[in-house]
């Protein structure tokens, strides 16, 4: 929540996944995205249909085991959920994820399941000190068509694309991007020296330096005139642009190229234009495309029922936190009110009704990162339903409860609606509040009453998915983006405390500090309320081999997948 | 006097069959009408469920886990219950509220105005006939689902948009039909005898024109209720449509990929109501029709 253009990154998000949102790879996974068509829940979660196949903290299920025999050239057929609005990644996250996992190299990424960064274009990276480090670049060539035609990729590309990609607005970088990377110096063709304003420890994370959007590297003379990229698109990836339907049916090549010898292994990636789940699923079951994202655990089961062994089914946390986000003045000013309504809300019920049983109680760090809270600690804090206390505790306040309260929420979207309504229930049933449901459009919704603070008690929305814990504590600054507190959540205490854990960069200590962190804002009634998370499920044809899941996005950047369908 | 009783005396009214009561004449009706009875019932349902549905519902609407979610028709939930557990069949009873403002409103206003303005233009011509039907065409070439997200994005998601929105494409339904039947009744005899008896052009429209176009205009509203019901569904399938319990937004969403996983009475059972008053309101404005048009009469 820390980001500076958080919820235009989801505009921009709820395009890919109730619309662009493509298999990639059907490999991996959506890692900064969630997908999600007929349920527009945004949490990559139960309602997710464009997935090919999500992230998770499983195993690869149909590994690339030692002495098989790979199948090379083949071709991935995958889903696109809707029509591109432009190919330009610097246009929306949609265009710029689909081919910020493939078309475009990186650095470095950072694994979900690790934290740990692994280089990708860079060959090494020293940092001298908190605000320095050095990049040496492999040797890589980029698409042999112009206008790079095929050149080395220099540190001169390095430094316009990321430059570049920091100045641009519609692709929403995180402020990491604006308010901590200086710039980059180029002293050498093959060394990149970043200079940071202030240290950040979060600075290899994938929703930061590690961003497959931001982070694409781009030939220097597209860089500087990025329009070029509405007609074509030209980098280092494992593939090559070859054609699109004005943004649909795209077409990608292997790149004969690619610095690592011998990948991808496939030859194409093609993505077809299927709206419809139901359209999806029977082209799923006729295996017209090889990989489908399921909108819930019913339609898992339906399908693992019919299809049986052939299929491969990955049921995964999503990283999506269902927040209750009130305020921390006026009426809800007096944390016993807030303890209250934490009290009242019974998140079981909302496991049962929202995600169909299939879900997980969550702190403000959801359970797929090691930096949230345990499960223990979960259930005993943020995760705990006491009505008798939260009456108790509401009687002792001057809070006014024949007053009528709002919720916010975003229209349209089914599963919006239905979290506002469960909420409502729980808080008119265990409270006896009277609340009234305020369905709002997705730009009024956020730029009015996200970002400008206009609710007078309540709005619920799920957060995004991201690669990293930092995210999701950026709530509890005095200031999110620039923007005063989305709740009025002034505290010094917690903004000290979420500053100072951007400036441990020893893992461990971090962790701990974050855990904590978490801690501290459960005993303060921070207005942020999480509740719950849901389970993603996606299911791949088993003659898809070499996936990678429950590495995030990471599985994205997979040259290991291939088809071998016998 | 003596003229005035022989004359009262020259006369058996026992002759004369006795005009039958209107409950024998709803009868008769009735009988040669069945499809139209059936309409009017289900109209009737409607309206009594959009006034009183609310009260009437065994639960409220919203309520949660009112059961096992998703449980199938049973005797304690007869159209079982959708994903939050809450009883199918009370969402379908309280649901009609809003279809029943819906329709009512859109065809009021939308139906209503586009009718009279028909009438309007037809009896009178010229320049009031010309604004109507070139007001009418460039309507039609307005797609009616830009229009509502203009005025979505206007006014916010709310009822009053859907209802405005569904009024305005009801506005220039029928309109040219009346206008047509107008201008036939408008060269009529009738109203050149009332001409020529002195009436002003007004009190020719009001008294004579308008109640002779009046069940016309009947027939096609009711008819338009069917088609404010239909576009609010439509609306809500898009996840455009209202935010309170509605037929369409049950039918829609969520409730539709469960349904296609098995859990057919999640959507079954609204889908069955939107028909039943569609077809409803379709086979009375059939029967009205018959009854009123000279014409068609057995």
């Amino acid at each position: 929540m820390e980001r500076e253009n958080y919820w235009t990154r989801r505009i921009e998000r709820r395009r890919l996944l109730g619309g662009a949102g493509t298999v990639a790879l059907g490999a991996s996974a959506w890692a900064l995205a969630g997908c999600g068509d007929d349920s527009d829940d945004g949490d990559g979660g139960a309602g997710d249909t464009n997935a090919g196949v999500n992230p998770g903290t499983q195993t690869a299920a149909t590994p690339t085991t030692a002495g098989e025999v790979i199948k090379k050239d083949g071709t991935y057929n995958a889903r696109q959920g809707a029509i591109l609005a432009s190919i330009n990644p610097y246009s929306g996250l949609d265009s710029g994820l689909l081919w910020g996992f493939t078309i475009f190299d990186h650095l470095w990424y950072t694994p979900l399941d690790t934290g740990i960064r692994e280089n990708f274009l860079a060959s090494s990276i020293e940092q001298q000190d908190p605000t320095h480090f050095t990049v040496k670049l492999q040797d890589s060539v980029f698409h042999d068509k112009a206008p790079a035609n095929g050149r080395a990729v220099k540190a001169s590309d390095v430094k316009a694309s990321l430059e570049g990609a920091a100045k641009q607005t519609k692709i929403s970088a995180s402020s990491w991007w604006t308010q901590v990377l200086d710039r980059i110096d180029t002293p050498d063709e093959k060394t990149c020296n970043f200079v940071l304003k202030k240290v950040d420890a979060w600075t290899f994370s994938s929703t930061n330096g590690g961003s497959p959007l931001a982070g694409s590297i781009i030939p220097e003379e597209i860089a500087k005139d990025p329009t070029f990229m509405d007609r074509d698109l030209v980098g280092s990836g494992r593939f090559q642009f070859v054609s699109h339907e004005n943004g649909a049916n795209f077409k990608l090549k292997r790149n004969e190229t690619w610095r690592v010898k011998g990948e991808p292994y496939l030859a194409n990636q093609h993505y077809k234009l299927i709206q419809e789940q139901a359209a999806a699923l029977a082209a799923f079951s006729a295996k017209q495309i090889d990989g489908v994202g399921l909108t819930n655990k019913l339609e898992r089961e339906q399908l693992e029922k019919q299809l049986g062994k052939d299929i491969v089914v990955d049921s995964v946390d999503s990283r999506a936190v269902w927040l209750v986000q009130t305020r921390a003045d006026g009426a809800f000013a007096d944390e016993r009110v807030r303890r209250a309504i934490y009290l009242a809300l019974d998140r079981k019920e909302m496991i049962t009704l929202l995600a169909l049983g299939e879900g997980k109680l969550s702190g403000a760090v959801p359970p797929a990162f090691g930096e949230a809270n345990t499960a223990a600690e979960v259930e005993a804090t943020w995760g705990k339903t006491d009505v008798a206390e939260a009456k108790r505790l509401l009687a002792a306040t001057t809070f006014d409860i024949s007053k009528e309260y709002s919720i916010k929420y975003i229209v349209p979207g089914d599963t919006y609606q239905q979290f506002a309504q469960i909420v409502k229930s729980q808080l008119e049933k265990n409270l006896g509040l009277k609340i009234k449901l305020i369905g709002e459009d997705f730009g009024k919704w956020l730029s009015q009453s996200l970002y400008g603070s206009d609710y007078d008690s309540f709005i619920t929305y799920p957060t995004l998915e991201y690669d990293d814990p930092s995210s999701y504590i950026g709530g509890y600054a005095k200031t999110i983006g620039g923007r005063p507190n989305w709740a009025a959540l002034v505290d010094d205490e917690l903004d000290g405390l979420v500053q100072k854990q951007k400036e441990i960069l020893d893992d461990k200590e971090r962790r701990t500090a974050v855990q904590n962190l978490q801690k501290r804002a459960f005993e303060k009634a921070v207005p942020y309320i999480p509740t719950i998370i849901r389970v993603t499920n996606a299911a791949t044809w088993s003659y898809v081999k070499g996936r990678v899941v429950g590495r995030g996005s990471y599985g994205l950047f997979n040259g290991k997948l291939y088809v071998d369908k016998g | 006097m003596a003229t005035k009783t022989a004359s009262k005396a020259a006369f058996d009214w026992a002759f004369v069959p006795a005009r039958p009561g209107w409950p024998r004449r709803m009868a008769r009706l009735a009988r040669q009408h069945p499809a139209g009875l059936f309409g009017l019932i289900v109209l009737v349902l409607f309206v009594v469920l959009g006034l009183f549905g609310e009260q009437l519902a065994p639960y409220p609407a919203d309520e949660l886990s009112t059961g096992t979610p998703l449980q199938g028709p049973s005797l304690s939930h007869p159209f079982g219950l959708n994903q939050l557990g809450q009883d199918v069949f009370s969402r379908i009873v309280s649901g009609a509220r809003i279809s029943f403002i819906i329709a009512f409103w859109a065809v009021f206003l939308g139906a209503g105005s586009g009718a009279f303005l028909g009438i309007l233009g037809g009896y009178f011509g010229r320049w009031i006939d010309y604004i109507v039907q070139r007001s009418g065409e460039a309507f039609a070439a307005f797609p009616g689902l830009v229009l509502f997200l203009m005025l979505r994005t206007a006014f916010g998601p709310n009822l009053k948009t859907i209802i405005i929105s569904i009024g305005i494409g009801a506005l220039f339904g029928g309109n040219r039909i009346l206008r047509g039947q107008t201008i036939i009744e408008r060269n009529q005899i009738y109203v050149e005898a009332a001409r020529a008896v002195g009436c002003s052009e007004w009190r020719i429209f009001m008294r004579h024109v308008l109640p002779n176009v009046l069940p016309l205009v009947v027939v096609i509203m009711s008819g338009a209720i069917g088609a404010a019901i239909l576009a609010e569904s439509g609306l809500a399938f898009l996840g455009l449509g209202p935010t309170e319990a509605s037929w369409g937004r049950d039918m829609s969403g969520t409730n539709l990929s469960i349904a296609r996983t098995g859990y057919w009475h999640v959507v079954v059972f609204p889908g069955i109501a939107i028909s039943l008053v569609v077809l409803g309101s379709n086979l009375l404005g059939d029967a009205l029709r018959d009854i009123w048009d000279p014409r068609l009469r057995k």
